[in-house]
């Protein structure tokens, strides 16, 4: 393993790759950056660039993206209280209030280390397991895998409570997208509506580059103005502080950096979850914990850890099983396709260099974008002043030039634009796009899964609860289900209660 | 909610009525299953209604802050033209169109940002796609 660790690290150092990886950085931190962008549409938009790269230099951009639109979401957090990704948002609880006592640079330096420190335990986790994840694997037949496809649907559909309805709407309408082309378990096509182009199925990257790149900028575009006022707060002195501060709390790093490996590996809880879990423990476990709120740097240490480390969760049960543990993580599934791996024990096996590749790739981007971001965060800060007028045309004009230069079909322009608009009207009236994009990836898996199951258990119900990894699993889906369900129940009943003369 | 209703009604009668029973078990499933969580949530959007009208409270206090119709419209039927474009007469010549249009029209900004960014963003796209990656951009369907 450590030889292949080793050649992996050579490849990545490679000029070439180097780049690569610094343009996936200065990308992921640009994109970090403007507030509604985030590492999703980024990789979305850069997902048909990689088409003709090597496997390599693909991973190494978009590890670049993955490992710095932290560090760019976190500076607008500080500077701007305006968190340039989701899981920022716990940054700015006191990444703002620093900003406004002129301790801007403090927090930034803070973030600048707390970000690589969580990043590289990430990694470090992720190295250990990697090697078990193969024995994890073959635990895992066709009704396992069905039921997994299924916990991961249910767990990313009910991880919005507030909106478990229209979640699991979502997922149910990708399921029904996922159907639509050749059918590999029985042959012959399915709702195609005498289409060829439809034959292969909705492609999975022009859907990515609609729903989210597209989708925001239509947004930007209809709201009008530049995506921040006032960038002026941006000043350097002081970092020095923070990068100290955050060697000096280092049970808050190492704290941060757990609890994002771990919620980073559940499908569906993503980063933001994380990040906040990791804010509200360490403010419980503080002496003074009304003191968080005001300006505390270890409120910006523990969520920026959390914040990285929770990329390497989130790779496990995408490379491992094909289930994306987060929107990014469903656009990079889309390149690893693009690029001919499936994702699954084999990956392991066949590709296990690429992999570590990526693994260095994510540390490295960490490191580079804390220097990166450090020495132009105020240049950084100015693209939030980009007016959304020549920003969205320009954003949405490129992605759809990159999304027919991946196999040259016109029709992939006009999927693209179809899943634009959807995914504009899904933001504006509020139905959640992710369960719909995993949906779309795990359809096909969750219906061989199923079909092979029914043949192995001769038709019987059974199968699926006929090993001890399929009871868990069932037992899980159960879980998500009735605690999402729970709070709006107990509600009711107190409404009903109240109600009652 | 409405057109999810109509399509996932129409999905379901498609599979019942051009697929083998092997072939449509799991998307009629998926369809059925839909429909039924989109029944409540049609039930219950008509619930919250009725309970703010009975409330005579008929904007309800959380509503998002609805974009003015007439350019949300504008901008989707940009989008379109712009697809569309693409597809009759190619990239070269849809992108800048689209971009000036975009730009100067909807945004609402000086006619020379707006050939600035139009002309950079093309030569940008035709550089890196012609000449560093070597594809051929598509020259829409009247040029093909």
């Amino acid at each position: 393993m450590l030889d292949i660790l080793v050649q992996a690290g050579g490849d990545v150092l490679a000029l070439r790759t180097l780049l690569f990886l610094l343009f996936g950085v200065v990308v992921g931190l640009v994109f970090g950056v403007v507030p509604g962008l985030g590492g999703t549409t980024a990789l979305a938009i850069l997902l048909p660039l990689t088409f003709g790269m090597e496997v390599i230099d693909a991973f190494a951009m978009s590890g670049g993206v993955m490992g710095a639109v932290s560090m760019g979401g976190s500076i607008s957090a500080i500077l701007l209280n305006a968190p340039g990704t989701a899981p920022s948002a716990a940054t700015c609880l006191d990444g703002y209030p620093l900003a406004q006592q002129g301790r801007a640079a403090e927090a930034i330096g803070a973030v600048a280390m707390a970000s690589p420190l969580g990043g590289v335990f990430g990694m470090l986790t992720l190295l250990l397991i990697l090697p078990l994840a193969r024995d994890v694997v073959l635990l895992f037949g066709p009704p396992e895998f069905f039921l997994l496809a299924v916990f991961g649907l249910v767990s990313i559909a009910v991880a919005d409570a507030a909106n478990l309805l229209r979640g699991l709407i979502m997922a149910g309408v990708g399921l029904m997208l996922s159907f639509i082309g050749y059918d590999a378990v029985n042959g012959g096509v399915r709702f195609t509506f005498g289409t060829d182009y439809l034959w292969d199925g909705i492609p999975l990257v022009p859907a990515l580059v609609g729903l989210f790149g597209m989708a925001e900028m239509i947004s930007l575009l209809i709201k009008g103005g530049a995506v921040a006022a006032d960038a002026s707060t941006a000043r350097l002195a002081g970092v020095v502080t923070g990068l100290r501060a955050t060697l000096r709390h280092w049970r808050v790093v190492i704290r941060g950096s757990v609890i994002g490996t771990i919620i980073g590996a559940v499908p569906g809880v993503g980063g933001t979850v994380a990040t906040f879990i990791a804010y509200s423990m360490t403010k419980n476990a503080d002496r003074a914990p009304e003191s968080f709120g005001t300006g505390r740097i270890e409120g910006v240490i523990a969520p920026e850890a959390s914040n990285n480390a929770k990329d390497s969760g989130a790779l496990l049960p995408t490379l491992a099983f094909g289930i994306p543990g987060s929107a990014e993580m469903a656009v990079f599934l889309g390149i690893l396709v693009l690029h001919g791996m499936q994702p699954g024990p084999a990956l392991f096996v066949d590709h296990q260099r690429e992999i570590y590749g990526l693994v260095w790739a994510l540390t490295l981007a960490a490191v580079l974008a804390s220097i990166i971001g450090v020495a132009f965060v105020r240049r950084l800060a100015w693209i939030t002043m980009v007016p959304g007028a020549i920003l969205a045309p320009t954003v949405i004009a490129v992605s759809l030039v990159g999304t027919y230069a991946i196999e040259s079909r016109p029709g992939d322009v006009v999927l693209a634009g179809i899943f634009g608009v959807l995914g504009y009207l899904m933001l504006r009236l509020d139905f959640p796009r992710l369960p719909l994009v995993i949906a779309l990836v795990l359809g096909e898996t969750a219906e061989r899964g199923f079909h092979q199951s029914m043949i192995i258990g001769r038709g019987e119900w059974s199968v699926f609860i006929g090993s001890p990894t399929a009871v868990v699993l069932v037992g899980l889906i159960l879980l998500s289900l009735v605690w999402a369900a729970l709070p709006a129940l107990l509600r009711q009943r107190r409404a009903g209660s109240g109600r009652a003369p | 909610m409405l057109v999810l209703l109509v399509l996932a009604g129409g999905y379901l009668l498609t599979a019942y009525l051009t697929l083998d029973a092997a072939s449509r078990r799991v998307p009629a499933l998926a369809a059925a299953t839909t429909l039924l969580l989109l029944v409540f949530e049609l039930l219950r959007s008509l619930q919250r209604r009725r309970q703010r009208l009975g409330a005579y409270d008929p904007v309800p206090p959380e509503a998002p802050p609805r974009a003015k119709p007439a350019g949300e419209l504008a901008v989707l039927l940009s989008v379109a033209a712009f697809i569309a474009g693409i597809y009759l007469f190619g990239f070269l010549i849809a992108l800048p169109l689209y971009l000036l249009g975009a730009i100067a029209v909807l945004g609402g900004r000086s006619w020379r940002a707006a050939v600035l960014a139009a002309l950079l963003t093309s030569a940008g796209v035709w550089a890196a796609f012609r000449i560093v990656l070597s594809l051929r951009l598509f020259p829409g369907v009247l040029f093909s």
